[in-house]
This record gives structure tokens, C-alpha cells and sequence, in this order.
């Protein structure tokens, strides 16, 4: 009787954990919030769902990048033609080529520049509201060292890095456009050697610091993982060392409260996931698409044999490329520590 | 972004004014010499803004991390104490019962727990006969580990 007794509270304990209502993910900010899917427990469906309606609402961007790029083509088409002619008229056209394909590109491009900016910034708030969240459901489940070390490595390194875009790296996409556009206007050696530079610096920066992020999460994660299941093992001697019945009671209550912490880690985990992912995928997707048509673009305008034009409508591409890399990184960060988080204590 | 508009403005100008004087000069070591001259201030054009900004320091964004961190941290322990805790509290005053009621005793049953979550105090109210009591009080000893001292017994 006493047993179905303790088995029935154990239950009842762990289908309504006692505070389980207060670790939970914060709700998906407003520019995530029309693709996020209703239902967040199985995070296969969710993320087909986000899928699904961050691709319909690609449609319009769809639309304006294929007109810019037909307008584009046309430019290069018309200067190609009075290339045909000799001397300062060539000249001319090249130069005036330049930039009307650099302010019609420069147009869509900084919409785009400040998008990403934005999404970065938006990514790295809402991951300050979910680190504690996590760190304190990774916490209750016995990783306290773990969930604090990643709580301080992912909050560090995402200060550097979303710091890192707004103030250097997006300047620097900037800068990269206008030395790519001059190059193109002046065909200048030096503008390429920098525009170059600029390309390079962006993603060097990216690449050490992410790496350096998943050395320092691989070496925590061995390192404070071993200790919290040590402490872990040590409070199961403890317990099984008390009076039998308390023994056991204690038992039961330990693994409860491990369970359903860890139920509570997983839903906000998975829901903090789809949010991040909600945040992000449609900038990227529209950063994607202009990407993926100026790349079309450029190869089309190979045709016609503007070699600068093509250069420097492949630059734009690049461009494209860089804020996706940007915007990429700063959601992988979050994505990373969201899934060591779940792995739990080692 | 104001600083950043005239930054570009002020790179694309000098690589147009460069195109415009290399442009201008014939072929030869003269123009070697302007190409160098418009090299040196294009690099300038470009490098100084740069080197005059201020890197910021590490222990700006390291600043209160570590703390916040553990706040979060103790925020998830205590959650687990409070937890289980409840549990244990539950539990051992279920316990109390279910043996009360083998005995055909009535009572209510009030445990404390100390800061480990071992059960170190109990109350115990209801009308019971002594034998009952002692036999109650016997079994929260062993089985608890409640000593006799710290059971109370009202009614």
C-alpha cells in the first residue's frame, strides 16, 4: 500500500513539477514571430513548419531582386554596346556604367546591410534572455559548473562577436563596396589589393573567433562535465548512505526533480531553438536569394564581356555573401551553446 | 552612420580624383611616379580613419559575466532544493499516514526538512492512544530517523 502510495506522489510530482512554470523560454521577438510555428514540442515538425512559412513570404524579395537584376543586365548590355566605340566615349561608359550598377545596387544592398545588423542585434537580445533560462534549467539538473561555464563562454563570445559586426565588420562591408566600385570606375590595382583585404579581414575574423568559441565549448564541456558528474555520483553515495525509507525517498525526489528539470530544459531548449531559428531565417533567406541572383546576374553579364561590371556585380555578391556569413555565425553561436545546453551534464 | 557616409564618400572621391590625375598623365616614369603619389594617398585615405578608431577591451564585454552566470546557476539549484524539497516533504508525511492508517489512527501530519532535504522534524495531530502513539513513534524513528525529541504531538 505504502509503495503505490510513493509511486502515485512520484508521478503526480513529476507530471506537475513544483516550480517547472517559471523555467520557461522567453516568447519570440516580433520580427520572428509570423513564421514561428504554433506548436513547439516536437522539433522535426517545427522546424519543417518555419520552413514552410519563411519560404512563402520569400515571394516579394524574390520579385524585387529579379527586377534589379534585369535592370542590371540591361545596364551592362547598353554599356557593352558603346564599349563598341573607341576612345573617351568608351571610357565614358565604362565609368558611367559603374555607377548607375553601383547606386542601383547600393540601393538593395544597405536595405539588406541594415537587415542583417538588425537580426544580428535581435539574435544576440533574445540570446541573453534564453542563456538563463537554460543555464538555470542545466542547473537544476546537477550540471552547475557546466551551465555556468557555458553560460560565461556563449554571453562572452556573443558580446564580442554581435560588437565585432556592428561596429567593424558591417563598416567594413561598406568600405568593401565602395574600394569594389571605385575598382571598378578606376580599374586600380591598390582599390583591388584593399577591397580584397576588407573581403579577407571579414571572414578571418568570423572564422577565429567562431573556432575559437567551439575549442573553448569542446574543453568546458570535458572539463566541467566531469566534475558535475562527479558531484552528481557523490550526492547518490550520500543518499544511499541515510535510513533506508528517508534513503529512498531521497532517491525518488532526486531523480524526480532530474526529470522533469531535464523536461523543462528540453521544451525551453527546442522552443528557444525555432526561436532563434524564427529570428533568422527569413533574413537570411532574402539575404540568400539576392546573393544566389547577383551571382546569376554576374555569370549573364559574363556574356556580354564587361569585365569590370561583371567584377563588380560580383562584388555585390560577395557582399551578399559576407552578411550572410555574419548573420549565419551569430545564429550558429547561439545554436551551439541552445544544443550543449540540452546534451546536459557529461 | 554619419561618420561612416562621409568615410566612404571621402575613399571613393580620392580613388576617383587618382583615376582622374593618373588618367591625365602620359606613359613613362612620370607616371610611375604619379601612380605611386596617388598609391601612398589612397592607402592614407583609407588606413588613417581606421587606426584612429578605439578597439574596445576585452573586460568591457567580460564585465559582470561570470556573476550573472552564477546567479542563473543558483537560480536552477535552488529551483531543484525547492523541488525536492516539496518531494521529500510529501513523501515522508504520506508515509506517516499510510502507516497511521494501518494502525486505524486518524491523524494529520506536518514534516520539516533540514538544508540537506533529510526530514528532521514532524508534527503530528489527532486523537491517538498511546499504544498507537509509541508504536508511531517508533516506527518515524527507525524508518525516518526522526528522533523521539524532535516529534511533536498535538491533540
Amino acid at each position: 500500500m505504502s509503495k503505490i502510495l510513493l509511486v502515485a506522489i512520484l508521478i503526480f510530482s513529476l507530471a506537475i513539477p513544483a516550480s517547472a512554470a517559471e523555467l520557461t523560454a522567453p516568447t519570440v521577438p516580433q520580427s520572428g514571430r509570423e513564421v514561428m510555428p504554433e506548436k513547439t514540442d516536437s522539433f522535426g515538425d517545427g522546424l519543417l513548419k518555419l520552413l514552410e512559412n519563411a519560404l512563402g513570404q520569400l515571394r516579394p524579395d524574390l520579385k524585387e531582386a529579379s527586377r534589379v537584376s534585369l535592370g542590371v543586365v540591361a545596364a551592362v548590355m547598353m554599356v557593352s554596346l558603346l564599349q563598341s566605340f573607341s576612345g573617351s566615349v568608351k571610357t565614358a561608359a565604362e565609368f558611367a556604367g559603374t555607377t548607375a550598377i553601383a547606386a542601383g545596387l547600393l540601393l538593395s544592398a544597405n536595405s539588406l546591410i541594415r537587415l542583417a545588423a538588425e537580426t544580428i542585434t535581435e539574435i544576440s537580445e533574445y540570446g541573453k534572455l534564453l542563456l538563463p533560462v537554460m543555464t538555470a534549467a542545466m542547473a537544476a539538473q546537477g550540471g552547475v559548473s557546466s551551465s555556468a561555464a557555458l553560460y560565461t563562454g556563449t554571453a562572452l563570445f556573443d558580446a564580442v562577436l554581435s560588437s565585432l559586426i556592428s561596429r567593424l565588420l558591417v563598416p567594413m562591408v561598406y568600405l568593401f563596396l565602395a574600394l569594389a566600385a571605385a575598382n571598378s570606375a578606376m580599374g586600380e590595382d591598390l582599390l583591388k589589393q584593399m577591397r580584397n583585404v576588407a573581403k579577407g579581414l571579414i571572414s578571418w575574423c568570423l572564422k577565429i573567433l567562431l573556432t575559437v568559441f567551439t575549442t573553448y565549448i569542446a574543453i568546458t564541456g570535458v572539463v566541467s562535465g566531469t566534475t558535475d558528474a562527479a558531484a552528481l555520483k557523490a550526492t547518490k553515495v550520500t543518499i544511499s548512505s541515510v535510513v533506508p525509507v528517508v534513503g529512498g525517498i531521497l532517491s525518488d525526489a532526486s531523480e524526480a526533480v532530474l526529470v522533469s528539470a531535464g523536461l523543462m530544459k528540453n521544451a525551453a531548449g527546442i522552443y528557444g531553438i525555432l526561436a532563434v531559428l524564427a529570428v533568422f531565417l527569413s533574413p537570411f533567406l532574402k539575404i540568400g536569394v539576392q546573393y544566389l541572383i547577383l551571382k546569376f546576374t554576374a555569370a549573364l553579364c559574363a556574356l556580354f564581356g564587361a569585365k569590370r561590371l561583371t567584377e563588380l556585380i560580383g562584388d555585390f555578391s560577395t557582399a551578399m555573401g559576407l552578411l550572410l556569413a555574419m548573420t549565419g555565425s551569430e545564429c550558429l553561436l547561439l545554436l551551439i551553446s541552445t544544443v550543449c545546453f540540452l546534451k546536459g551534464v557529461g | 552612420m554619419e561618420a561612416l557616409r562621409q568615410y566612404i564618400l571621402s575613399v571613393v572621391t580620392a580613388a576617383m580624383l587618382c583615376g582622374i590625375v593618373t588618367g591625365l598623365f602620359p606613359s613613362g616614369a612620370g607616371k610611375q611616379v604619379v601612380r605611386l603619389i596617388c598609391g601612398l594617398f589612397l592607402a592614407y585615405t583609407v588606413l588613417a580613419p581606421i587606426s584612429r578608431g578605439e578597439l574596445p577591451d576585452l573586460t568591457d564585454f567580460s564585465l559582470g559575466i561570470p556573476e550573472e552566470a552564477a546567479q542563473a546557476a543558483a537560480v536552477g539549484e535552488n529551483l531543484a532544493r525547492d523541488s525536492m524539497a516539496e518531494i521529500i516533504k510529501s513523501e515522508t508525511e504520506a508515509y506517516i499516514l499510510d502507516k497511521a492508517r494501518s494502525l486505524q489512527a486518524e491523524v494529520t501530519v506536518e514534516v520539516s526538512v533540514n538544508e540537506e532535504n533529510v526530514p528532521d522534524s514532524v508534527t503530528v495531530s489527532g486523537a491517538v492512544s498511546p499504544y498507537v502513539r509509541r508504536q508511531l513513534q517508533r516506527i518515524i524513528e527507525s524508518d525516518l530517523g526522526i528522533a523521539k525529541e524532535n516529534q511533536k504531538w498535538t491533540g
